[in-house]
């Protein structure tokens, strides 16, 4: 469980770019962050991980204050993706071993080594563990990514944009995964998503950002066209087709 | 369910692999060295080098052995070790593959701030024989300490312009540090106008990057300076693997980003400084061994430090050993050698796009 209290950030005095975000996510939820760009997205997530100091504010992972964690403690309650993470020429087995840094003390142990495999087999990765992560396609590639994150063994996963940059059938395989992983693993899953129709598929909990503020955060009863068309500046049609929501966009109805 | 044992022991047999590749670098390292030995005018064969190191020996075997070949190829393994390492770091941290202490003006701040610990602070004694002028340096701490003052100079400039200028990518990043260089050259050569003459041209063929100067006591120095890099660097070897994921990405892996180029960058330079304290500015060394050591280990920290450590060693025995055997009984200066290797390297780097990696 994740709390965020009214956080505050500004890269310059006089242009906020958070103002007053607070935000509460249970176990096996995943949390979808909406706003057009330049919300604040991003930097709310880098926020929530420390790290983007906040200028005010604090975020509560099981009710304890996270911000007053060293780097390494932060590391097992939080793990981040970055959007367009920049592929490295570590195998894909290192790469996910790399999870366990914030647990190494002088070497990786077999049971690291065991958590990294059986992370590999849950996601279907093992095939590919000795191929370098700059040489495989992008759905792959943010699997690997996830698979490191959850070799933090983290409370809370931070997913930046995870579907950016893949085609559609890779987009719901990765945001399926997501979901699963919540339930299974009992964590707290905040997501930044560009999709809208993502994310009232895949998500629980929606925060709507602003003009740097919340415009409205909840569950599905605040994805409603209206608060939609405020914070997008776009008219949309929600629909349901055999249980599963759809938005449809009308970009030129004023 | 497959067979997760069979899996990880596949890892465990890559892993090994890594290892194994390190231990014939290792070998090749040594035998190149046996045989640099046995170099000059006197030839020795390896059995001949073999008993002196064993204690035995005839006495003028020993002799130059002890005094000129050991202490000679010791240096070349220590420098090349220490500046290949630290590129390997430096390329790391600043996330530039072209980046070494030699690439970005670190090497020649050190030379300029060993020029006046020498010249100004009397650090050093210029000698002049009938045979050849040499630079011998008494007080190596005064010496090493002004090399590091200029050298972290350096350091901190391309840190300042790395962060806040972040679209400068690597080829702007050098270039700044073409443009550090030709400063410090520039105050090295004012510093050698006020020079007499044997002074000058002792100086002049100290910054040509030269093995000949490092005695027993200097190696010692070197020895400890160089220790302390290595369990620095060896100590964060997961962390420059989290560096290479990107900065954010170390962050959320519990990393001090900030924090490990600042100390990384520093120990760079204290081993920069020493490095060219006793032997002169020797270029690309840094830039190269990582590379090459690439082909062999990839990017994993773990191998790639050790590795690049070896193959610097190998690199500068073999510069050494061709600086002795183009027009003997001339020595060359290595640091000439080096960058005559070097520059057509860095140029197929510069070119090849790996140079835009970021």
């Amino acid at each position: 469980m994740i709390e965020l209290r009214d956080i505050h950030f500004s890269y310059t005095a006089d242009a906020p770019v958070l103002s007053g975000v607070s935000f509460t996510l249970d176990d096996k939820q995943c949390g979808a962050i909406l706003g057009n760009n330049g919300a604040g997205k991003s930097t709310l997530l880098k926020c929530i991980d420390r790290i983007l100091r906040p200028k005010q504010g604090s975020v509560l992972v099981d009710g304890q204050d996270v911000f007053s964690l060293s780097g390494g403690e932060l590391a097992r309650k939080i793990a981040y993706v970055a959007q367009n993470a920049r592929s490295s020429d570590l195998t894909v087995f290192d790469t996910v071993l790399l999870g366990r840094r914030p647990y190494i003390r002088w070497d990786v142990s077999d049971r690291d080594r065991e958590l990294v495999m059986s992370l590999l087999e849950r996601l279907e990765l093992q095939k590919l563990m000795l191929r370098r992560l700059s040489q495989l396609s992008g759905g792959e590639a943010q699997k690997v990514l996830l698979a490191r994150a959850l070799a933090q063994e983290p409370r809370v996963l931070l997913l930046d944009e995870p579907t950016s940059n893949l085609d559609p059938r890779n987009q719901h395989e990765v945001m399926q995964l997501v979901r699963d992983i919540a339930r299974e693993q009992k964590i707290s899953v905040i997501t930044v998503l560009h999709d809208l129709n993502l994310a009232v598929r895949y998500c629980d909990r929606f925060l709507l950002l602003k003009d740097a503020s919340v415009y409205a955060s909840g569950g599905a009863e605040c994805m409603t066209p209206e608060n939609i068309e405020a914070v997008y500046h776009m008219h949309v049609h929600l629909l349901e087709h055999r249980g599963i929501p759809i938005l449809v966009p009308f970009p030129d109805v004023h | 369910m497959r067979h997760p044992q069979t899996d990880l022991q596949q890892y465990n047999r890559f892993i090994q692999r890594k290892r194994a590749a390190l231990l014939a670098a290792l070998l090749v390292t040594l035998l190149a060295a046996l045989l640099y030995m046995g170099i000059g005018s006197m030839r020795l064969s390896v059995g001949d080098i073999l008993r002196v190191l064993g204690g035995a020996g005839e006495a003028k075997h020993v002799t130059a052995i002890k005094n000129i070949r050991l202490p000679r190829v010791l240096a070349a393994i220590l420098i090349g070790a220490v500046l290949a390492a630290s590129g390997a770091v430096m390329q790391c941290v600043l996330r530039n593959p072209l980046a070494s202490a030699s690439t970005l003006g670190v090497s020649q701040g050190a030379a300029f701030g060993a020029a006046i610990g020498i010249i100004v602070f009397g650090g050093g004694m210029i000698t002049n024989s009938n045979s050849n002028s040499t630079v011998a340096v008494n007080n190596p701490y005064t010496v090493t300490l002004c090399a590091f003052v200029f050298g972290s100079i350096s350091s901190l400039v391309v840190i300042a312009i790395s962060r806040l200028r972040r679209g400068i990518g690597p080829g702007g990043l050098v270039l700044a540090g073409t443009a550090l260089s030709a400063m410090f050259a520039g105050g090295s050569t004012l510093l050698q106008y006020f020079a007499d003459d044997t002074s000058l041209g002792a100086v002049v063929f100290w910054t040509f990057g030269n093995l000949g100067n490092v005695g027993w006591r200097d190696l010692r120095f070197l020895a400890v300076v160089f220790a302390i890099c290595f369990v620095f660097y060896f100590f964060n070897r997961w962390n420059y693997n989290a560096m290479e994921a990107g900065y954010d990405t170390a962050k959320s892996l519990g990393v001090n980003s900030e924090a490990l180029m600042l100390w990384s960058m520093g120990v760079c330079s204290l081993s920069a400084a020493a490095a060219v304290s006793f032997a002169g500015i020797i270029s690309f060394v840094g830039l190269i061994a990582p590379h090459m050591m690439r082909f062999f280990v990839g990017d994993d920290h773990r191998f790639l430090i050790p590795g690049s450590a070896i193959c610097g060693s190998l690199l500068l025995i073999l510069a050494d050993a061709a600086a002795k055997l183009i027009d003997p009984p001339v020595i060359l200066p290595i640091g000439a050698i080096m960058s005559f290797i070097g520059g057509p390297v860095f140029l197929i780097l510069l070119f090849r796009g790996r140079g835009g990696r970021d």
